[in-house]
């Protein structure tokens, strides 16, 4: 037993590492790519934090430090366009959609091992390997987000881990706690799949073990997506939030970004190994279902605009919801139904796109519902589309571009413009926050193809020899 | 795959959650629970919010609120001791950095300049307070919005009193510039240059110190609490930075530093307490406290003390016979958002007289007086 997980561990560090030039490369690049994102957080934006906590309470010697290049009095989150206006900006937004394609990973597990379904079988472990590296990429922007990284891994990481949550009622402390079950849940899942899938054809993980971690996982897929919405959805201060859909909508999208995510890897994959292959149904089937879960997504959509625009609503609310629905084209629609609201914004034409400085919000909204309908009505009057590897790929890019339109800056942003006191003040990413938010996505790919290489490796050696 | 299996399959499953559910039920205590579940547990009226703890000191009675966490359960003399030993950090601290600003200050002017010596002599008196809150207050503001002119005085005498770094422009109290038909926010104008004028009323918004505080509740390393005297205050110490307090106040009374915080050693106020005006670090959250380093020692707000007609009162809330308590006998009272649900303890009303006097010749700020006044005043100021 305790050989056999060792040569599993051995198994997946043998196969994390010994691919061609092009895994190779990519690895170079993602950690290139990560190590520069980091040097810049640590450097810049985090580095006076980082200073003061190691050497004024921790008693690190400072000099070393500054010789690193970590200064007192020098960067800090100014760097980045946030202010006491808009308080999350681009390293938020990119969390909730990380945590939602993370969400969608476990379904598979569900479907696979639920059902006793070959093919969805044969996806399931690289869905597991994706949650991973999405949970990851989520947890890396928060850490980059708060604004002493080190202080909330002593204050907050630890005392929660240790049992003792020093606030049990924020949702933060939810948050943390049921990414990090899923992280391990996942972990655990890929871990049970390669050690008995490597061995060959006829090794299986016991089936209790499977629907174990089936209980166990399902809930918390869509469990730490649901905490995400909590965070955000029960505060009066932010009138778009506020309001029960946030969870639900932010589930329901999520359904569709992470299938999506994981068809194209999956497609992409077939082509690098030879044995591994997913029957054609499966990607159908997946490829529907993430079109049903966009159908809810966009219907929220179409509830909410409702609920903002047809009677009088919160005056504030509706002033953040015009600076994520106006554009040009539908203010002939638009005017009738904010034009008693227009007082309040006097000086701003808000005709335009948004409000001056915000108008990528108003753009990604319209690009979201048109992106959502065409990927939908594609995928049902197109079969040839959904029948074809290359008709996948394009539907599934649709899909996540629609989503991440959906799920980045036009659910964070609008909430915060205009502010708790009625101020606009305008939020755009600096090239700082690009660069450390790449980095953050570099870590996760980097993970992805680590992981995924010795899961597909024994993938293959077990459905591979035609067995099944 | 056969059906038979399937539903073996489906049962299993089934079974699996029943078994995991109630494995849930039985762990988690039903205490435990309800203290998470239970919104806003607080004693009575009086109290801070998760309750407070009394303890006498030489005769005196105060009060630790049961959120704070530096309190050690059920051993109010270990509180009070962490609470000290707290404060002798912040105080070596920011003696620390002031020294640091005095010597640049002292480098750059010569060191028998007045400046140098005022910068040292400022960093001798740092005194950083642990008072406690008195049992029996709950400190409220009130504001009288036919008074206010709008001049932004108390906001400046805010950030000097309060060692607010001077170059990031945090302001504490911001002034919101409205239309006298409807106070809606969103019809604010913050940045106005000019005034008084006769259509406009001025609100002064700082931390309304509500009585049930969304920003607490969010705070997940527990960073920030109401005291038992009502003010919610921010321990830098332990701030991380987060920003969900920023989010979940509906007053935009929180503010972070985006940088680091310099110490300003010539413009220093040496009067200071651990949770109010003590330099704050990088990237924490700082906010009103009500100058808790005055009012804890019998004192007033600065904000109150600098407003030029008076606008401003300050004092006990459950003091019947007090002033906020008259003010809202005689005039009543509103608060900001009260749909929020947070039951600010900052009033406003609209008092009997106006400042200026709707009758007054000229609405404008430097001539409300009269044309008289006005024309002194450009004298003045050439001559
Ligand atoms: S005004 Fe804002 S910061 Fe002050 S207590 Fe209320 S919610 Fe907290
Ligand atoms: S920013 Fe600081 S005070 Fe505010 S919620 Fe986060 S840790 Fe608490």
């Amino acid at each position: 037993m305790v050989i056999e997980i060792l040569k599993t561990i051995w198994y997946f560090i043998k196969y994390a590492f010994n691919g061609g030039w092009r895994h190779w490369a990519f690895i170079l690049a993602m950690a290139l790519v990560s190590a520069w994102g980091i040097a810049l957080w640590a450097g810049v934006q985090a580095a006076p934090a980082i200073y003061v906590q190691l050497v004024n309470h921790l008693g690190f010697n400072g000099k070393t430090l500054i010789d690193l290049g970590i200064r007192p009095n020098e960067g800090g989150m100014v760097y980045t366009d946030m202010s006491d206006s808009v308080a999350w900006g681009m390293y938020i937004s990119f969390f909730v959609f990380w945590v939602g394609v993370a969400a969608a990973g476990v379904l598979f597990g569900v479907a696979a091992y639920g059902f006793r379904d070959k093919g969805f079988m044969r996806l399931a472990p690289l869905a597991e390997a994706q949650a991973i590296a999405a949970v990851l990429v989520a947890l890396a922007l928060v850490f980059f987000d708060v604004g002493r990284p080190i202080r909330t891994f002593l204050l907050m990481a630890l005392p929660i881990m240790a049992g003792k949550p020093p606030n049990p009622k924020s949702i933060f402390t939810y948050d943390f706690l049921v990414l990090n079950s899923y992280l391990i849940v996942n972990i655990i899942g890929v871990f049970l799949a390669v050690h008995w899938y490597r061995r060959g054809p006829k090794y299986e993980p016991p089936k209790y073990l499977m629907y174990a971690f089936m209980v166990i996982a399902a809930p918390l897929a869509i469990g730490i997506h649901t905490v995400t919405g909590f965070i955000s959805q029960a505060l009066t201060a932010r009138p778009l939030w506020l309001g029960p859909l946030l969870a639900p909508r932010y589930v329901a999208t999520a359904l569709a970004a992470g299938p999506a995510f994981l068809l194209i890897v999956s497609i992409i994959a077939e082509k690098f190994y030879k044995k591994y292959k997913v029957p054609m149904y499966v990607y159908e089937k997946t490829l529907l279902a993430a079109i049903a879960a966009l159908i809810v997504g966009l219907y929220f959509t179409l509830s909410e605009t409702q609920e903002l625009f047809w009677y009088t609503t919160e005056p504030a609310k509706r002033a953040q919801a015009i600076g994520l629905y106006l554009a040009p084209f539908v203010c002939g629609i638009m005017k009738p139904l904010v034009k008693d609201y227009m007082f309040y914004f006097a000086g701003h034409n808000v005709c335009r796109w948004g409000y001056p400085g915000m108008e990528y919000i108003a753009i990604l909204f319209w690009a979201w519902v048109i992106l959502g309908v065409l990927a939908t009505l594609l995928t049902i009057f197109v079969p040839k589309l959904r029948k074809s590897y290359k008709g996948i790929v394009f539907l599934s890019t649709l899909i996540i571009l629609a989503v991440v339109a959906e799920k980045t800056f036009t659910i964070v942003i609008p909430a915060y413009v205009p502010d708790a006191l009625g101020v606009l003040h305008p939020y755009f990413p600096t090239p700082l926050e690009v660069a450390i938010t790449a980095g953050a996505h570099a870590v996760g790919l980097l993970v992805y193809i680590l992981v995924a290489r010795p899961v597909l490796k024994a993938v293959e050696a077990h459905y591979g020899e035609g067995h099944h | 795959m056969s059906e038979k299996k399937v539903s073996k399959t489906r049962r299993n499953l089934l079974k699996g959650v029943a078994a995991a559910g109630l494995v849930s039920v039985i762990t988690a205590k039903r205490e435990d629970l309800m203290k998470i579940l239970e919104p806003y547990p607080k004693e009575g009226e009086e109290g801070a919010f998760g309750g407070v703890e009394y303890l006498e000191i030489n005769g005196e009675e105060y009060a630790i609120a049961k959120w704070n966490p530096y309190r050690v359960p059920g051993n109010p003399e270990q509180s009070v001791e962490n609470l000290k030993e707290l404060a002798k950090k912040k105080e070596e601290d920011a003696k620390r950095r002031c020294k640091q600003s005095a010597e640049e200050i002292c480098k750059r002017l010569g060191e028998d300049r007045p400046e140098c010596k005022l910068a040292r002599k400022h960093c001798e008196e740092i005194v950083v307070k642990w008072t406690l809150a008195k049992k029996g207050i709950r400190w409220a503001m009130a504001l009288d919005l036919n008074k206010c002119i709008g001049c932004r005085r108390c906001a400046y005498a805010c950030v000097q009193e309060n060692n607010v770094d001077r170059t990031q422009g945090i302001e504490w109290i911001k002034v919101v510039n409205l239309t006298r038909d409807e106070l809606e926010l969103l019809n604010s104008d913050i940045e106005y240059t000019s005034g008084p004028y006769k259509d406009r009323v001025y609100i002064p918004v700082a931390c309304n110190q509500c009585e049930y505080p969304p920003c607490i509740m969010v705070c997940p390393v527990r960073a920030t609490w109401q005291e038992p005297d009502g003010i919610v205050i921010v321990d830098s110490y332990r701030c991380i930075g987060c920003r969900y307090c920023i989010t979940a106040c509906p007053y935009g009374a929180r503010h972070l530093n985006w940088k680091p915080v310099s110490v300003d050693a010539l413009t220093l106020n040496p009067n200071m307490h651990e949770f109010g005006n003590v330099p704050r670090e990088v990237h924490t959250v700082e906010k009103c406290t009500w100058c808790i380093q005055r009012t804890r020692n019998g004192g007033t707000t600065a904000c109150v003390e600098i407003c030029p007609v008076g606008a401003r009162v300050f004092g006990n809330f459950w003091d019947e016979e007090g002033p906020i308590q008259r003010i809202i006998k005689e005039y009543g009272a509103f608060v900001l958002k009260p749909s929020a649900g947070t039951k600010p303890r900052f009033f406003y009303y609209f008092g009997p007289a106006r400042t200026p006097p709707l009758d007054a010749e000229n609405p404008h700020s430097s001539d409300w007086l009269g044309g008289g006044k006005k024309e002194e005043g450009k004298k003045g100021g050439e001559a």
